[in-house]
């Protein structure tokens, strides 16, 4: 009789040999009877099957695909010594012909024993037992006190564990969380490692080096009974798991840990240590400390999440005040040749929106408008970098294009790749109404006069920070006394409100720039104040009952002749 | 409203099939498929767009991410006919001179 074998190196060199079956599923999953942890394994990446003599192999749909010595393929009949690879795994099959073996070889690996320790507390023992439901109660009201004064999640997994362990002298044991589905397991949701207590010591690990058996793992997550496990047990079913076999796992115990929402994780302990199994005591205190260690540790998660946000929340309000103090907050007044104004509304996260004026010499002021993408504490970094190179760059040159080039060269060395950012800069000579602008990416400009809106100043290019060597245009216009030029960003435009006047059908639309021109109509004697905040009146009225989305950002200038 | 994204063709050269409106709160999502699909080195990743009604700046810059990175990699990365309204934003923006577009039946 033939039977087939899947070696695979372990972390530190050491062989991992998983005896296939009738059948085998390989994945990520913890159900599979080989787990490969690796992230471009599927969780049920493939399946080999015994036939007969022959052992047949399939993927099973899997994402990245299946190399069969070192060639991507589908399915086939293994020989001895191929090579399965699944992203970076490596999977050895071979093939052995055990016809000769001991049948205690293969399938009496555990031996019978039935565990009734009520049975054994009989004569002599009635001391002993009375000494351990001692023991067992010291040990509840130990992690009870435990729980009850402690708030922080990772310490009270540590004493959950040290106070359970020490009690049941316990070898190994951990703390695990369950995944999503509760098909995975998964480390500590606050500092993403594992606890650990081996040898007495108390370790934080990282996944790769922390395996137990997921068999059991998994069939405590789906029952939410806890288990008892010793290599003595008949139970069939776990005494083939190729966990517990390649880990040699000798007693387990494992229970679950319940919350408010149910089953979030194990307490799970083992041994691999002849001789040493746990008993069913054991494993009624496992349980005991379980039960009210799940609520303990979900109310100090909990109580951890509100401080994190209260931690975010403040942040995002030092990031507004860091943002605010970049933005021009004084305009001028009493030169007779120009009025500015400009202003933000965050939305609730910090965003990226910014505006800037410069008098960059006695006869030119410039506005410039800008949106990083992305939002919170990056955005407004970015946004703080390419002011400040703004305000530096305005003086190497006189033309808005080469200033735009001065910023993307900045942002494409200096920021992560996702980040970018639209940018419009108008230059007006307020002597003689001479308007040069370059536009990013950005909206083109709005001029508001006698004859009426006009829309000019379309973008030349993509938006800053996405191509090194990227060029933008000048364009140039004239406009007249009392006209007035506005930039705006996406939040205006995009602002968005439910539509509801056809009958049983919502419909989402954006303020838009047909709506935006529409209310600058007429407006042309209006100071740039006035316009602005007629303006954020439209949108927040066209948004109402809910605010913008985005922030919305204008500035505007006009030219006084 | 969720994500859908569809994996299609082998691995080097996969099409993902996006379906549903790209926001900040779905834009994640796009980003991990994308990621994911990227060859190390060369192949082509190209991301079809039909199905996508609204799409906002996080979603232009998870687009522009991808093609950052597909430059570094020498890899093709081509948005598969997209939907009026990415076109409308792609265009407003002059992204439509960066990326590759392909329009198809």
């Amino acid at each position: 009789m033939l039977r087939g074998y899947l070696v695979s190196q372990g972390e530190r060199g050491q062989e991992r040999r998983v005896p296939i079956g009738p059948s085998i599923t390989l994945g990520r999953a913890v159900d599979c009877g080989f787990i490969i942890d690796d992230a471009a394994a599927s969780r049920r990446h493939l399946r080999i099957a015994t036939e007969g003599e022959r052992f047949v192999w399939k993927d099973l749909g899997s994402t990245n695909g299946t190399q069969l010595n070192g060639q991507p393929m589908l399915e086939g009949v293994l020989k001895n010594g191929d090579r399965l690879q699944v992203g970076e795994t490596v999977m050895r099959f071979e093939i052995e012909d055990i016809t000769d073996e001991e049948p205690k070889e293969s399938t009496t690996i555990f031996k019978e024993t039935i565990v009734d320790w009520q049975q054994e507390g009989l004569g002599e023992q009635i001391g002993e037992k009375e000494e351990r439901a001692e023991r067992l109660l010291r040990a509840v009201y130990a992690v009870m006190n435990e729980i009850a004064s402690n708030y922080e999640p990772c310490p009270l997994v540590d004493r959950i564990l040290e106070t359970t362990m020490k009690a049941i002298d316990a070898q190994r044991g951990s703390v695990v969380f369950a995944g999503e589905d509760k098909s995975t397991i998964e480390p500590c949701p606050v500092c993403h490692k594992f606890h650990v207590i081996q040898q007495g010591r108390l370790t934080h690990v990282e996944e790769r080096e922390f395996h137990i058996s997921n068999t059991v793992a998994h069939r405590v997550l789906k029952r939410g009974e806890s288990l008892l496990f010793q290599d003595t047990d008949r139970d069939s079913e776990l005494n083939v798991s190729a966990s517990i076999m390649s880990l040699r796992l000798r007693s387990i115990i494992c229970v679950p840990l319940r919350g408010k929402f149910g089953i979030f994780g194990l307490l799970y302990i083992d041994s691999d240590r002849a001789g040493h199994q746990y008993t069913h005591e054991d494993m009624l205190l496992t349980t005991a400390v379980g039960n009210s260690a799940g609520l303990a540790l979900e109310n100090a998660t909990m109580h951890g999440q509100i401080l994190e946000k209260q931690r975010i929340d403040q942040e995002i309000q030092h990031a507004w005040k860091i943002q605010e103090g970049f933005l021009v907050r004084q305009w001028p007044e009493g030169d007779g040749r120009f009025q500015v104004y400009g202003e933000t509304r965050p939305a609730k996260t910090v965003g990226g929106d910014f505006y800037d004026f410069v008098q960059p010499d006695a006869n030119h002021v410039g506005i410039l408008i800008g949106d990083v993408s992305g939002k919170g504490v990056p955005a407004a970094l970015t946004m703080a970098q390419l002011l400040a190179e703004f305000r530096q760059g305005i003086h190497r040159t006189s033309s808005p294009s080469a200033v735009l080039q001065i910023l993307n060269e900045s942002l494409v060395q200096r920021s992560p790749k996702g980040t970018f950012c639209t940018l419009c800069y108008l230059v007006l000579n307020v002597s003689d109404g001479h308007v040069v602008c370059a536009n990013a990416g950005h909206h083109p400009v709005i001029g508001i006069g006698k004859n009426g809106v006009r829309v000019f100043g379309d973008a030349s290019g993509p938006p800053a920070g996405i191509l090194p060597t990227c060029r933008w245009k000048d364009t140039e216009t004239q406009i007249g006394a009392a006209d007035t030029l506005l930039l705006f960003t996406d939040g205006i435009v995009e602002a968005r409100a439910m539509n509801t006047q056809r009958a049983g059908e919502d419909e989402i639309e954006d303020f838009g720039m047909e709506r935006l021109c529409e209310a600058l109509k007429g407006h042309y004697r209006s100071t740039p104040r006035e316009l602005i905040e007629r303006l954020n009146q439209k949108v927040m009225g066209f948004c109402a009952p809910v605010m913008p989305h985005d922030d919305c950002t204008l500035i505007a200038v006009k030219y006084l002749g | 409203m969720g994500l859908e994204i569809e994996r299609k063709g082998a691995d080097g050269a996969c099409t993902l099939v996006v379906r549903g409106e790209v926001d900040l709160y779905s834009s994640p999502d796009l980003r991990s498929a994308i990621t994911k699909a990227m060859p190390k080195f060369g192949g082509s990743v190209s991301v079809d767009l039909r199905g996508i009604p609204y799409m906002d700046s996080s979603g232009v810059a998870t687009l522009v991410e991808g093609y950052r990175t597909a430059m570094e990699r020498s890899t093709a990365f081509i948005l598969l006919t997209p939907s009026q309204s990415v076109l409308k934003v792609l265009q407003l923006s002059r992204l439509d001179t960066v990326f590759t577009i392909r329009n198809e039946a």
